[in-house]
């Protein structure tokens, strides 16, 4: 022990240790030091007149004061105001009246430490005589470690309780029968019934007739300590209407683990499932504003293809007239009939580029029909090759013969080979050694069309953004066209997919064989 | 009857507008010689033209570029651009860079022979 503590296990008027008492005494003496000093609450003892006495180790650790600080000393000095002032006037009145406030019993209370910080303590008073001199004990146990768990459970639940009330999802918790406990204003919102109405109510209130089978299967899964996370389900507002919900629902345990209850999180996805259909019948739309959009783009190329065979047409026409002029010779009608053949082709080749046109831009009902998909490749190559500067382009078809006929939609998917064969002939403009490279196969599954070219590739910021709208390396492009094709792709059942092919990039769609003429575009 | 010296050039990238051109030409006892490029032309042609019926959109070096390029050098032939895309800001520009004429396709063959005949009898005069 060091000098501190004898001290304080001295106390201030101690007499008995001057060696004269008998051993009995000295015992004693020695076990009362060592309660006072090993206890872990604070003792004090005053006199009747307030002053200090006894003041233990664990009140040096509690009050900050030394025991030679305080011993002898009123004892009000360890309280802060307005006990402080009072404590005088609390004793008188005591030895006045013996009106016990304190003395006896005990109460909370706030100690005050030497650098005058606070905290709360429960004080319990007694009151002894010894020698005919009265005295008071007092025991002191601090409750600070305690208060501050309180008020960090308190904030805690707080917290918790703030976040389940601002919560935009219902937050529900029932009990394992399914009887209501709690109910959030979200819930209220969701489902048109008040806290009020709802708790103490069976869950069952919020079930459609045809799927009361599901709370059964939901607190079976539960029963087994699963959770159930976003489960995709119908529940029926208070008005009777229904409500597309999200349910995520898990165990509520007790202190011991024991499953008690289930907590239910629900979020409405009715505008979810309304936006989704939106955006379907904005692709559709957008698909054929895609298709006028790129066709703005083409007329100007497409005028200028089709004034190409017209020029022929009329030149042809015109030197034939020529040639017929003034009784022709047998060789001048040849070469005239030759001309008006050359001519007759040239009026197909625009008829053609017209039919293409035409094609393009008609937004068609979704209609599939069974077509040679190797047709549907070329058809789409010959229109996306037009009006292009493509002389110098490399270009090879290895289309497989062995391809069966498929069920798809035509314009469709020539958009997609066309939106394709477009950005890869983009991609090539001004290189070198640009070849374009386009192949159809087939396994028992699928049909592959592959378009590879010989450009730059994609930058690798975007390679794996390419089927994101509005990502674009033109600097004109909307980046919509890739989108389009995906869907476009998607709701054939096959997938679309790109890649660097150093050099250039490859595209490849792959087709199921299977689709069926009923099936929905 | 062909006339001497009635040699016109032609570039243009459409094989059936330069074959239907140059048999056109020849119906009216006009000589053609074709390329299909600008570069092509550039290659093989020879120095002296006395008319040249040059296409604007083409790949490679364009109609544009070619006129300009001719212009550059000092070469003063008569170049009757055809095209079958003009708008007014490509003609302007066309005829900025020294083009004597400007046809649409189609064109009226006449219109046409009209311009080669008198784009020949200058270059007669003139040489």
């Amino acid at each position: 022990m060091n000098s501190k503590s004898d001290k304080a296990g001295r106390a201030a008027s101690d007499s008995a240790s001057d060696g004269s008492i008998d051993s009995g005494l000295r015992e004693r003496h020695g076990l009362f030091t060592a309660l006072l000093e090993t206890a872990v609450d604070g003792i004090i003892v005053i006199d009747p007149g307030g002053l200090i006495q006894i003041y233990n180790q664990a009140c040096e650790r509690l009050f900050g004061y030394r025991a030679d600080e305080v011993l002898g000393r009123n004892v009000k000095l360890l309280m802060p105001s307005p006990y402080h002032q009072e404590h005088d006037g609390y004793l008188a009145h005591y030895h006045k009246t013996h009106e016990r406030r304190i003395i006896g019993i005990g109460r909370e209370v706030l100690g005050q430490r030497k650098d005058g910080t606070t905290f709360p303590m429960y004080l319990s008073v007694g009151e002894g005589t010894l020698d005919g001199q009265r005295f008071f004990v007092g025991i002191i146990h601090d409750l600070s470690a305690i208060r501050q768990e309180m008020a960090q459970r308190e904030g805690a639940d707080r917290l918790l309780a703030q976040i389940v009330q601002s919560s935009d999802d219902a937050i529900i918790s029932k009990t394992l029968d399914g009887f209501i406990t709690s109910w959030n204003p979200s819930a209220e919102r969701m489902f048109g019934y008040g806290a009020v109405e709802a708790v103490g109510k069976h869950i069952s209130l919020l079930f459609p007739s045809n799927r009361i089978a599901e709370e059964k299967e939901i607190m079976a899964r539960l029963g087994l300590g699963l959770s159930v996370t976003h489960y995709e389900t119908v529940r029926l507002h208070k008005d009777g209407r229904e409500v597309l919900v999200s349910l995520s629902v898990a165990p509520i345990c007790d202190g011991a683990g024991a499953i008690i209850g289930a907590s239910k999180v629900a979020r409405d996805i009715t505008e979810r499932k309304q936006a989704e259909a939106h955006a379907l019948a904005l692709q559709d739309e957008l698909s054929h504003v895609g298709r006028l959009s790129a066709m703005g783009q083409m007329s100007a190329a497409i005028a200028h293809e089709l004034n190409q065979p017209l020029a022929a047409i009329s030149n042809y026409v015109k030197a034939a007239q020529r040639l017929l002029e003034n009784d022709p010779t047998e060789q001048k009608l040849k070469t005239a009939r030759e001309a008006m053949e050359k001519a007759s082709n040239q009026t197909l080749r625009a008829g053609t580029i017209i039919r293409y046109l035409r094609d393009y831009v008609e937004k068609r009902d979704s209609a599939r029909s069974r077509e040679n998909l190797n047709e549907v490749i070329r058809e789409a190559v010959t229109l996306a090759m037009m009006g292009h500067k493509h002389r110098n382009i490399g270009l090879s078809l290895t289309l497989d013969p062995a391809i069966p006929p498929m069920v798809l939609e035509k314009v469709q998917i020539q958009q997609v080979l066309l939106n394709i064969v477009r950005n890869a002939l983009e991609a090539m403009a001004g290189i070198d050694h640009a070849e374009l490279t386009i192949s159809s196969a087939a396994d028992a599954a699928a049909a592959t069309i592959t378009v590879r070219d010989t450009g730059p590739g994609f930058p690798a910021e975007v390679a794996g953004r390419l089927f994101q709208p509005f990502v674009t390396t033109k600097q004109d492009g909307m980046g919509i066209g890739l989108k389009i094709c995906q869907s476009i792709i998607e709701a054939h059942g096959g997938i679309i997919e790109a890649r660097n092919a150093n050099p250039g990039a490859i595209f490849t769609v792959r087709l199921p064989l299977s689709l069926k003429e009923a099936d929905k575009a | 009857m062909k006339q001497d010296g009635w040699l016109v050039h032609i570039v243009d990238d459409d094989e059936a507008v330069r074959d239907s051109l140059g048999f056109l030409l020849e119906c009216n006892n006009i000589e053609a010689c074709d390329y299909c490029s600008a570069d092509e032309f550039l290659r093989t042609a020879p120095a002296n033209i006395p008319c040249l019926v040059l296409d604007l959109h083409m790949p490679g070096t364009s109609g544009l570029e070619l006129l300009k390029q001719l212009r550059a050098r000092g070469l003063a032939m008569p170049i009757i651009v055809i095209s079958g895309r003009i708008d007014p800001v490509l003609g302007a520009e066309v005829r900025a860079a020294g083009a004597s004429a400007m046809l649409s396709k189609p064109f009226d063959d006449q219109a046409l022979l009209a311009l080669i005949k008198q784009a020949l009898a200058m270059g007669r005069i003139v040489g």
